[in-house]
């Protein structure tokens, strides 16, 4: 059996959905983070996979390189917060941070 | 722009300025001079309208006819390609009322300043003056623009203007909760008659293909032509004349237009097994502002209320211009009416005249007295519109616009005198401390009740013009049988009526015989489906029957008017006597009693006015431009008889002279009749009264009368608390159960995401609201509270609630896109089976 | 700047602005805005020469009838052309002006902000304020379908932030519902915005060129394609792109069943945000579907025609019996904004020319009379704290100018002739009416025309019952010592004041600067409708 581009797509959707429960059912903040995380890494493989079995060019490594970029820019900027919030609130529970304060 | 239009639109424009600077400084102009400015700036619009007036009478017939036609135009914008022309409609009609409206307003707002000086202009304490002057000035504004507007929108544009500044006025008092639910009456009342008027105006410009009146009332004519498959030779004189003076393009649009406007007359309209034809229906539609603004039966419950308003504002809006305006609007679209919708006008007219008569009898308030015998004039007004009485309505509507502005001054005079006090039954014995006023009033009554020695011709206001309206109604009811008995005057044979004028009148109903004349053109359309029912249109339109003759009046219709007449100098009579004469029933009222000069001059010359109008100048000038004179077959012989002067001296139709011979004995000394029953009654007060009030039919009707034969009972019951419930069901249920879709699924989504939170992740925080408690309890709230699932802080804000909507959507979609086809495919397979199967049975 | 960068500066002038508030002092930061809102409005009357002449040029998006056109290529990724294109005709450009106009009007009535309840924040509120406005007017200018969709998201999130930050009482629950709708919206746009852009490069386009899509033949041609897609039977392409893009925009109008964000919305948010929100935000509904929906799918226009013009009339009837049940003020005023909506969407629907005048006229009068109304709202709410119609009264007593100025604001959202309301109405109601006539199959038309007509009386009914309600009656003597609107609330509610009654008596000054695009939007339709047949 060959691996072709089904097999990474179902890869990639096995990926996003685990990545969707995780942010869907941790209330932990780091928690939810994981679960973007997943997300993007499913979004990843896709990009990959599919640069690498349709076009033959490298579109889509250098979006995948992006992503990655962003995502650790978003983590580091996401637990910043995630700090903020642990000072004023004393947890990071998603669910208590349920209001917006002006 | 010819001159007159010059001084006519400067007139119109002087009240706007009058208004801007009161509306931004009235405060710094101060008490009297405010009134001062507004009372100048109609001032100088009546001294230019005096101007065109006379200059105007002193024309040759033929100069005017040029005048009107080279009347220019200008495009105000386009309504999707079509222009919409504004400009000054100058005719004679134009002339006469632009000049009754400036003057009678003129010396309103003189009586105004009087009135107000006082403490009338107080609302809660604190003066409006200014105010009051401005909003009397911007309804001279829109009044006048509404008398010259050559368009049908723009008359609707002033028209619902003159609604606002009626709104404004009758609520100036608007501490007082009637006051302000009367005015708010009074719009909403008259949105409802515009609501027709403006599907009356959809129907004009999609088939008529035009706003401006003259190019419509042609296309109209050309449209009842091509319908009835008539030689075009037979259009009317007028129509023959616009085409050639407009241009080849106007005259090319309008025959283009007419093309398409036959659906007018082709096109049944069924309703509840009635017959119409699209073009009796567009007049209705039109009639129907008419039928708000006039106050007309069944829109008639505002006026009575209007009364709420200072008293010069009912003497200038609710008796002499504004409510007269719809009688002026049916003037103008009249030769867009077809004898249906002429019917359907004179039965509105016959029902409101009867009834506000009726009502007016038992009134105990000096301005309801007033209002209600307001609206029976109108009734007779716009019942002498339906029968054909062009003329002699609006000769009516220019007599009463003097002698009732006269009676309501009087009544202001009254009002301010005694301290605002307005019950009859409190006054008594005025005479001695108002005398103007009270002999000034008294000319009014008389004017209204139709006071005049028959056979000397002597008389004032209502003898000639009410009378004229009821010979029309005698004819149509009584010679009207055209066909097997035609009358002697109808010969055709006859010298006196030139020939063309007479054949449109003598066709066989149904169309069956050749079309000889085109003559009765704007008249003739329907009459036949309107007699019959549905089917009849369609059997007629093969060969429509333009060329119908008019229905005859029904007789009870002219003898109502007929008693009413009988009616109305009764309860006028009792007005004047009770609050003038005999002794003070309040010694408190009549002490307080006085008149001042400011208010009473006004009266006096009002009380001229009265007398002027009844014999001088206007009769003829309208008569001069009576569409039926020139065109509509059925009212030549009637009404155009009249142009030399009053209808009783118009000797040489017979059938006039005829109608005066039956009915100068009949109706002849109706106001010596009502008088003396009056008299009789409130000679010594009201004690007779109370005895007749206790005999068990009169107590009845009495009451009756009293609640108004429950109009605004039912109005209240049925469509106010209908239209709030029916809100309230919107806000309540429907937008509750839109709404609630929505929270409701997104609580769900909520509390299932927070149910498998808990469930497959330690609780960092422990007695958080039990989950299963709070779907039960979600499902439980019942419909009225399905949004607040969202609202409480456990669920909002919650990322995970997001991410969770967001994916089950996403989740849905997929699914849709999935197996959308194949469910819809599948569901209308089955609706296809389904409707194969139930076609096979037999 | 040269007229090429003009339409430029204006988009991001604000954005400009908006780096410039969060730097300057605190004292300045409200100075800041409103000069920079001051300073576009007084760049967006620089648009005006060509539509004053009346440039409309020949066919839709054509050289001529485009003006201050700037184009250049944004991302060009492996067949992707993504361009910044922006430029604007005869559809954008009156809301353009509008944007600028009714923003600088409620950065002015933010002056206040310190007096709020909600007063922390006053750089956030500023920043995001302008930021709002780049993305209004982007969304406005855009002539790429990307960036269209990215204005739109620039547009979305600072108005979630300023419902939600600066709000009233439930304003997190207002906000939310607010984004999750129009986030529903934009993502069936983005899905509209991918099947299009891949059926155009199919064609042979690969062009996210909202122009190049309405006139291309073969763009025109894959889009109007009659066969049915996805194994539906009867869905074409052109059936389901409108259908997707129309929920977009339907949501945003709002049309019903998507209406019931806007109430809550316009409860919670703050008095100019409000302003916006009605004033400008609700019209790129309509906006959307003039400048997609009918010149790209006409066919499919004629096809939901009868379903829009019903959901029309609904909004028109349904929207009218709201408001007259509402005992919150500004919630009657909202309820008001869907009615007027209605006439809108009935406009548009109906596809003949007086239609579409009548529709955005009826925008841009809304523009107008909406924002006036709120703002009226808001200078009560600030005396009163409350919004309770019942408890008000007399309150033209205590404030004479702002009584006069209110009377004038709900007679102009009455549609009273010689005030903007009624233009709108009455030429939808006429074009509706007419349609029939111009549309042979369109035999609904003249029964829709009159039931909405109704609405007339419903309009009136509920307007003039809330104006006795709070500003007629005696005196109270809990708001008998309000003081009256001062300078800045005369100044605010003027201009709004003068255009309604120039849009009412002069309506043809503003029809000469949008009929000649409305024109061709309407031919390119026809044409488009009457090739696809012949094909």
């Amino acid at each position: 059996m060959t691996i072709g581009l089904t097999h990474y797509l179902i890869l990639s959707a096995a990926m996003f959905a685990c990545g969707v429960m995780c942010m869907m059912l941790k209330r932990n903040a780091v928690g939810v983070l994981v679960g973007i995380e997943l997300l993007l890494n499913a979004a990843n493989v896709n990009f990959v996979a599919f640069a690498r079995y349709r076009t033959g060019a490298m579109d889509g490594q250098i979006a995948a390189v992006f992503v990655i970029l962003l995502a650790a820019a978003e983590a580091a900027i996401a637990i910043a917060i995630f700090m903020n919030f642990y000072n004023n609130a004393a947890t990071i529970d998603v669910d208590r941070g349920a209001t917006l304060r002006g | 722009m010819s001159t007159f239009e010059q001084y006519l639109a400067i007139g119109v424009v002087i009240p706007l300025i009058s208004f801007v600077m009161l509306a931004f400084f009235g405060h710094r102009i101060g008490k009297p001079a405010a009134g001062w400015v507004a009372t100048v700036a109609i001032m100088l619009s009546c001294v230019l309208s005096g101007m065109v007036f006379f200059r105007w009478m002193g024309l040759p017939e033929s100069e005017r006819t040029e005048l009107t036609a080279g009347a220019a135009r200008y495009t105000w914008a386009y309504l999707g390609t079509l222009p919409i022309t504004v400009g000054v409609k100058l005719d004679s009609l134009t002339v006469a009322m632009y000049f009754m409206v400036t003057f009678v307003a003129g010396f309103i707002h003189v009586f105004s300043i009087g009135y107000m000086a006082g403490h009338s202009d107080e609302v809660d304490g604190v003066s409006k003056y200014h105010r009051f002057f401005a909003y009397l000035s911007l309804f001279c504004f829109s009044m006048l623009g509404l008398v010259i507007s050559s368009s049908l929108l723009f008359m609707f544009i002033f028209w619902e203007l003159v609604g606002l500044c009626s709104y404004l006025l009758i609520g100036f008092y608007f501490d007082r909760k009637y006051a302000s639910n009367a005015a708010m009456k009074a719009f909403i009342t008259n949105r409802v008659g515009d609501f027709g008027f403006l599907c009356g105006l959809m129907l004009v410009v999609l088939y008529l293909g035009t706003f401006d009146l003259d190019q419509a009332a042609v296309t109209f004519e050309l449209a009842s032509v091509n319908a009835s498959e008539a030689p075009m030779a037979h259009t009317s004189a007028f129509a023959q004349d616009w085409m050639a003076r407009a241009g080849p393009e106007a005259a090319s649009t309008a025959s283009a237009n007419a093309t398409r406007a036959m659906a007018l007359f082709t096109m049944p309209v069924g309703f509840l097994g009635f017959g119409f034809t699209l073009a009796t229906l567009m007049g209705i539609g039109l009639f129907c502002g008419a039928i708000g603004k006039s106050a007309q039966v069944p829109l008639q419950v505002w006026l009575p209320d209007a009364m709420a308003g200072p008293t010069p504002v009912s003497a200038l809006i609710h008796a002499a211009t504004m409510v007269a305006a719809g009688v002026y609007l049916v003037a103008r679209i009249y030769r867009l009416l077809t004898p249906s919708a002429q019917m359907f006008i004179a039965v509105i007219g016959c029902a409101t005249l009867t009834i506000a008569a009726l009502i007016a009898i038992v009134q105990t308030d000096i301005k309801k007295v007033l209002a209600y015998s307001t609206l029976s004039q109108l009734g007779y007004m716009i019942f002498g519109m339906g029968v054909g009485a062009w003329t002699a309505a609006l000769f009516h509507l220019i007599t009463h616009a003097f002698f009732k502005a006269l009676m309501f001054l009087g009544s202001g005079q009254v009002i301010e005198g005694c301290h605002h006090e307005q019950d009859i039954r409190k006054m008594g014995g005025l005479r001695s401390k108002m005398p103007v006023t009270c002999w000034t009033f008294f000319i009014g009554v008389l004017a209204i009740a139709g006071f005049g020695l028959p056979g000397a011709h002597l008389g004032v206001g209502g003898y000639f013009s009410k009378d004229e309206i009821l010979a029309v109604a005698y004819d149509r009811s009584h010679h009207w049988d055209v066909g097997e008995h035609m009358p002697e005057w109808m010969d055709p044979h006859a010298p006196a009526v030139p020939h063309e004028r007479r054949e449109g009148m003598r066709l066989e109903p149904h169309g069956a015989a050749p079309i000889r004349a085109g003559h009765g053109l704007v008249a003739g359309a329907s009459a036949s489906a309107e007699e019959g029912h549905g089917e009849d249109v369609h059997s007629a339109s093969a060969r429509l029957p333009i060329l119908q003759n008019m229905p005859p009046l029904p007789r009870g219709m002219f003898w109502l008017a007929l008693i009413i007449a009988y009616v109305t100098p009764f309860y006028m009579m009792r007005c004047w006597w009770l609050t003038f004469m005999g002794k003070p029933r309040d010694h408190h009222v009549h002490e307080h009693a006085h008149e001042t000069p400011m208010m009473y001059v006004p009266l006096i010359v009002l009380a001229i006015g009265t007398f002027v109008s009844s014999y001088l100048w206007f009769r003829p000038l309208l008569a001069h431009v009576a569409p039926a004179a020139t065109d509509a077959a059925m009212v030549v012989g009637l009404d155009g008889a009249a142009e030399a002067g009053h209808a009783a001296a118009a000797g040489e139709f017979i059938n006039l002279h005829a109608a005066h011979e039956f009915l100068n004995p009949r109706v002849g000394w109706s106001w010596l009749a009502g008088f003396l029953v009056a008299w009789l009654i409130y000679r010594s007060g009201l004690a007779t009264a109370q005895k007749l009030v206790k005999l068990p039919f009169v107590g009845t009707a009495h009451h009756v009368l009293e609640n108004k034969l429950y109009f605004d009972h039912v109005y209240d019951f049925v469509l106010v608390r209908g239209c709030v419930g029916l809100a309230k069901l919107c806000r309540y249920v429907f937008d509750a159960l839109v709404d609630g879709i929505v929270n409701v699924s997104a609580a769900l989504t909520a509390r299932f995401a927070s149910w498998t939170g808990r469930q497959l992740d330690m609780p960092i925080q422990r007695g958080d609201l039990g989950l299963v408690d709070a779907v039960v309890n979600g499902v439980a709230e019942g419909m009225f509270r399905l949004g607040d699932g969202v609202r409480r802080p456990q669920s909002a804000g919650r990322i995970r609630v997001y991410v969770m909507v967001a994916a089950g959507s996403a989740a849905i979609v997929l699914l849709a896109v999935l197996f959308g086809p194949q469910i819809v495919d599948g569901i209308s397979a089955w609706m296809k089976t389904t409707a194969e199967a139930k076609a096979s049975v037999p | 700047m040269n007229s090429s960068t003009l339409l430029n500066w204006i988009i991001f002038l604000p954005t400009i602005g908006m780096v410039a508030v969060l730097i300057v002092p605190r004292a300045l930061i409200r100075a800041t805005a409103l000069i920079t809102a001051l300073a576009t409005f007084v760049l967006s009357l620089y648009l005006f020469p060509p539509f004053l002449q009346q440039q409309f040029g020949t066919g839709y998006g054509t050289p001529e009838s485009l003006h201050f056109v700037y184009r250049i290529p944004w991302i060009s990724a492996g067949g992707f052309t993504i361009d910044y294109f922006v430029g604007i005709d005869g559809l954008s450009f009156p809301l353009i002006v509008l944007t600028t106009l009714i923003t600088l009007l409620a950065c002015a009535a933010s002056w206040n902000f310190d007096e709020w309840k909600v007063k922390r924040g006053m750089r956030g509120y500023f920043a995001l304020f302008l930021l709002l406005e780049t993305g209004m007017l982007g969304t406005f200018a855009a002539l790429d379908f990307f960036l269209f969709y990215l204005f739109w998201e620039v547009m979305l999130l600072p108005m979630y932030f300023l419902i939600g930050v600066w709000g009233g009482a439930r304003k997190e629950y207002a906000a939310i519902k607010f984004f999750i709708y129009t986030l529903v919206g934009s993502v069936l746009m983005l899905v509209a915005l991918l099947a299009m852009y891949f059926k155009a490069q199919a064609a042979g386009h690969s062009t996210f060129d909202i122009i190049a899509y309405a006139v291309t033949p073969q763009i025109v041609e894959a889009f109007n394609d009659p066969a049915p897609i996805l194994g539906f039977k009867s869905v074409t392409f052109g059936i389901a792109m409108f259908f997707l893009l129309y929920i977009g925009f339907a949501i945003k109008i709002p049309v019903f069943p998507f209406h019931t964000w806007l109430p809550d919305a316009h409860v919670e948010a703050p008095t100019p945000i409000s302003m916006i929100l009605a004033g400008i935000l609700l019209k790129m509904g309509g906006y959307g579907l003039l400048r997609f929906c009918y010149p790209l799918f006409p066919a499919a226009g004629k096809y939901f025609a009868y379903a829009l013009a019903l959901l029309g009339v609904i909004n028109i009837i349904y929207g009218a019996m709201c408001a007259m049940a509402q005992t919150d003020f500004k919630k009657l005023v909202a309820y008001s904004s869907i009615s007027h909506m209605g006439f809108v969407l009935l406009g548009l629907a109906i596809m003949t020319t007086t239609g579409f005048q009548g529709a955005m006229f009826q925008m841009l009068a809304h523009g107008i009379s909406s924002p006036m109304c709120f703002f009226l709202v808001g200078v009560i709410y600030d005396r009163a704290h409350h919004r309770e119609i019942n408890k008000f009264g007399g309150l033209w007593l205590s404030m004479p100018k702002y009584g006069s100025m209110a009377t004038l604001g709900f007679f102009a959202s009455l549609g009273l002739p010689a005030l903007c309301g009624f233009i709108g109405e009455f030429w939808v109601l006429i074009g509706t009416f007419q349609a029939g006539g111009v549309h042979p199959e369109f035999t609904w038309a003249m029964p829709m025309a009159i039931v909405a007509a109704t609405g007339v009386i419903l309009t009136a009914g509920y307007i003039l019952w809330l104006i006795q309600r709070v500003y007629l009656g005696p005196s109270r003597p809990e708001y008998a010592d309000f003081p009256d609107a001062d300078a800045r609330e005369v100044a605010i509610l003027t201009p709004m004041a003068v255009l309604a009654i120039f849009l009412g008596i002069l309506p043809q000054f503003t029809f000469d600067v949008m009929n000649g695009t409305l024109d061709n939007i309407l031919k390119i339709a026809e044409s488009t409708v009457t090739r696809m047949a012949a094909l």
